[in-house]
């Protein structure tokens, strides 16, 4: 903004009419009536200075509430409301709305919160709630007096909008977006889409293929016309706002040019073999190959790590499609909005000593995602359950529940929710497998909400799957056989047990995935205790992250199974495009102004400015960028002058409010 | 009354609120921790002592939970040997060999103290030392050039005021007497 706009502001401020106040108290029911006494605050507004009216009433946000408000503009000339009720995050809006509608800026309505500041935390006093009432409403109808009109205005926005991760969140939400007509850049960190999923056996409770039901989503995702696909690719560096960010992101060389026919000579000639990533170690890989046969993308790809360059698979390839000179390449986009949907991790049990995950001597202790390897029809074992250690088929399974989940000593305090479901469906289909083992799931409690879960948890008691109600403490090895006894109290008959586990399965929780950290605080989101993105609201807004624009999609948020993850997405999705199909944003300017006369040009509003939103010129003229603004209010503390003041925030405005709460003082920037 | 009837009627003793003091346990200081047990059984797995013996911890926390004062009574807390092994293990940090200690100083202030540790006790009280001094002892002792007797209290207990190891006995080891278990009301009356 100019230094001319803001004096013409000020201008307009001083020709400001009398202020006529209406004061209404809501009862909420008996959320506050039963509390405070509504009737006692609205007789007390009725004496403040500039208070037309005060009423009270059951429920403001009714529609009669809602029109007692209106009448009283249309009626007595009312231009500032003052509504005492619930938190302004609740019906702030409702009434700002309502005044909208008969006339007036909406941010002349000022909410005062009796109920949660007041009604609900002094419910043993009614006498002092209704006191503090009293305050807060004279503090209310002050802070109402000087409040001005603030201007509201579109900001457009760049239709077009990134997706972070590949697995079946980010597929679902690229393609919802891309089916919206919004154009999509979907980057992958792996060198495959699809995720965890592509990793499956069976999807509980039908017991589907999981190939089968996503490869319509990765062979759409990859072929679609407004989707720009990238595999190894990372995000650097995001800046800008809602509704227009630029993103830059890097993309880690291949090695093996796009005309690759996915012929797999160069993978028969690779002298190296590592354990293979995308199959939990249960196979082996060479230094270039594909991870699995219906990859998407099919192109070959080189891993540098351990490449020994013995240029076999150059010599060999009837394309030349390897090129070992592939560099890192950095590309920048322009978008609307983000959908992060970075997924999560199987948590690594190696961390739980007893259990030895990873041990020598304890090759059969394997996670679930493991077992889904070996069960699945790409596996190396034929879909054969073999003990990892001696090959043979093993007749006691042991499947330990909770391992990471529900577990204050490993940090994670949270039931991921998913492992009781997987367990039944692995144990059953073991057990169908295999009639004559002995398939045991230890767990502390089953949990098995939803339709068909429960059916599925029948089901696998009825098959033979035996239940035993216990957490194991730890599992022993005999060192002169290598057997592995799982050691557990049946708690249901109180009974020590010693089991025979010839493979035991650890139902691992699902965690943040890897460099969450990094990519959360190049998004500028915040994080939950448990490591997840945040929502913005855990029941209300699942799917905006703590930074308007930035929407979460699936597990990333929080563990979660595929229908819900791909609900999630599709709920991300539809967000995500919703104002970038509408073409604009609307942004109230809730901006600060500078007084040129009291500015020193001493900069520190632009120290503290986080959306740097603050710009100076050549003549250290200081001047507001209305767009960056989030309204935050750092730069007032900060100025040594009182030169800044953000609109309706002022330390004139601010003081008036505190007056009547403190007891008649106030000091701000005196 | 047939014995058969009897017996039902036996059977028909099901606990009711009136047994359970669940504020009881609500002063001990591992409060917060306890209520927040799943029952998962880490801990009996765990349990080193409960491999042989009737101790069954998770059993014990339950009853803690419940306000079950019967757990003050129950020999098995006694059983425990404190080799910490459930406390490393407890998912949700519940501490139970803290518990077990616990209950344990909440059972000696009612008497309930178990005949061993209190012959323990008494042997701290009378002599000075846990592990009595025998002829054997005392004869390596002298084949390593000390003293017959450690510098314990016991050894000093004439020495001084001549009243160190009687005012030790009085501040550290003041059991209670033993209690006579009250025999049940309904036992009574049927004979």
């Amino acid at each position: 903004m100019t230094k001319a706009n803001n004096e013409a502001n000020v201008s307009e401020l001083e020709t400001e009419e009398e202020p006529r106040i209406a004061v209404f108290v809501c009862h909420c029911g008996h959320n506050i009536a039963g509390t405070v006494d509504v009737e006692k605050v609205a007789e007390s507004a009725k004496d403040l200075p500039n208070v037309v009216k005060a009423e009270h009433y059951m429920f403001m946000c009714s529609k009669t509430g809602v029109k007692m408000l209106q009448d009283s503009i249309k009626e007595l000339g009312v231009n500032r409301t003052v509504v005492a009720s619930c938190s302004k995050l609740q019906h702030g809006r409702t009434f700002a709305k309502a005044i909208e509608e008969v006339g007036l800026n909406k941010h002349k309505h000022q909410q005062v919160n009796v109920r949660e500041f007041c009604s609900w935390v002094h419910k043993n006093d009614k006498e002092g709630a209704t006191q503090k009432a009293i305050q807060l409403v004279e503090a209310g109808v002050n802070r109402a007096r000087k409040l001005e009109d603030v201007e509201t205005r579109k900001i457009p926005t760049t239709k077009a909008a990134l997706v972070i991760g590949a697995g079946v969140a980010g597929l679902r939400a690229a393609n919802d977006l891309a089916e919206l007509g919004v154009p999509v850049t979907l980057i992958e960190k792996n060198s495959t889409i699809g995720g965890h999923m592509t990793q499956l056996n069976k999807t509980f409770p039908t017991l589907e293929c999981p190939q089968c039901s996503i490869s319509p989503l990765t062979n759409g995702v990859a072929n679609h016309p407004l989707i720009d696909l990238y595999t190894l690719a990372q995000v650097k560096n995001v800046e800008g706002s809602m509704g227009n960010f630029t993103v830059e992101f890097e993309i880690k060389p291949r090695y093996v040019h796009d005309n690759c026919t996915s012929c797999g000579e160069c993978s028969s000639v690779c002298p190296i073999e590592v354990p293979s990533e995308w199959d939990k170690g249960m196979s082996m890989r060479k230094a270039i190959y594909k991870a699995y046969p219906q990859a998407i993308p099919s192109t070959f790809v080189r891993d540098k790590q351990t490449c020994i360059g013995c240029n076999s698979c150059i010599n060999v390839c009837p394309v030349q499609a390897v090129d070992f000179s592939m560099k890192t390449e950095k590309k920048t986009v322009n978008v609307g909005s983000i959908v992060v949907a970075a997924g999560f991790n199987e948590y690594d049990p190696s961390e739980i000593e007893p259990y030895h995950y990873g041990q020598d001597g304890y090759d059969d202790v394997i996670t679930q995602l493991q077992l889904e390897r070996m069960l699945s029809p790409t596996s190396i074992t034929n879909s054969e359950v073999l003990r990892p250690s001696d090959g043979r088929i093993p007749k006691n399974i042991v499947m330990i529940q909770c391992v990471g989940s529900r577990n204050d000593q490993v940090g994670n305090a949270y039931c991921t929710g998913v492992c009781c479901k997987f367990a039944i469906k692995n144990a059953r289909i073991l057990k169908e497998n295999y009639p004559n083992s002995n398939v045991t799931i230890c767990y502390i409690d089953v949990r098995t909400p939803g339709l068909n879960f429960e059916e599925l948890y029948k089901s696998a008691q009825e098959i033979g799957v035996r239940f035993i109600r216990g957490r194991p403490s730890e599992i022993l090895r005999n060192p002169l056989t290598g057997e592995l006894r799982v050691i557990v109290e049946d708690t249901l008959s109180m009974t020590p047990l010693q089991l025979k586990g010839d493979l035991v399965v650890l139902s691992a929780a699902m965690v943040p995935p890897e460099g969450i950290g990094p990519l959360g605080s190049r998004l500028h989101v915040l994080r939950s205790k448990e490591g997840f993105l945040k929502e913005f609201h855990i029941k209300m807004n699942p799917t905006l992250s703590s930074k308007g624009g930035i929407y979460l999609a699936g597990a990333i948020q929080g563990p979660k199974d595929i229908s819900e993850s791909v609900a999630h997405a599709g709920g991300a999705a539809a967000l995500a495009a919703a104002h970038l199909v509408k073409g604009y944003i609307e942004k109230e300017m809730l901006i600060p102004k500078i007084d040129y006369s009291l500015c020193i040009s001493c900069g520190l509003c632009k120290t503290v400015c986080a959306p740097a939103a603050i710009d100076v010129d050549q003549d250290r003229v200081y001047s507001v960028n209305e767009v960056a603004c989030k309204s935050c209010g750092m730069c007032m503390p900060a100025c040594p002058t009182g030169a800044i003041q953000l609109i309706n925030f002022s330390d004139d405005q601010l003081r008036d409010e505190i007056i009547p709460l403190s007891g008649g003082e106030a000091h701000c920037h005196d | 009354m047939s014995d058969s009837e009897q017996s039902e009627e036996q059977n028909r003793e099901f606990k009711t609120d009136e047994d359970f003091d669940p504020e009881f346990f609500r002063n001990i200081e591992r409060k917060s921790k306890i209520f927040s047990c799943i029952q998962c059984g880490t801990c009996t797995a765990s349990c080193e002592s409960g491999k042989w013996t009737a101790l069954k911890t998770r059993n014990i926390i339950r009853k803690v939970c419940l306000g079950d004062l019967t757990v003050l009574k129950d020999p098995d807390i006694w059983l425990c040997t404190t080799c910490f092994a459930c406390w490393e293990r407890c998912p949700r940090n519940i501490q139970p060999t803290g518990v077990i200690m616990e209950l344990r100083n909440y059972a000696t202030k009612l008497g309930n103290i178990s005949p061993n540790h209190r012959a323990v006790v008494g042997y701290l009280g009378n002599t000075g030392h846990a592990v009595p001094i025998n002829d054997i002892t005392k004869e390596r002792r002298k084949e390593l050039g000390l003293d017959e007797l450690p510098p314990t209290l016991f050894k000093y207990k004439t020495e001084g005021e001549g009243k160190e190891l009687e005012n030790f006995k009085e501040f550290m080891f003041d059991l209670p007497p033993v209690k006579e278990e009250k025999k049940p009301k309904k036992k009574e009356e049927k004979k």
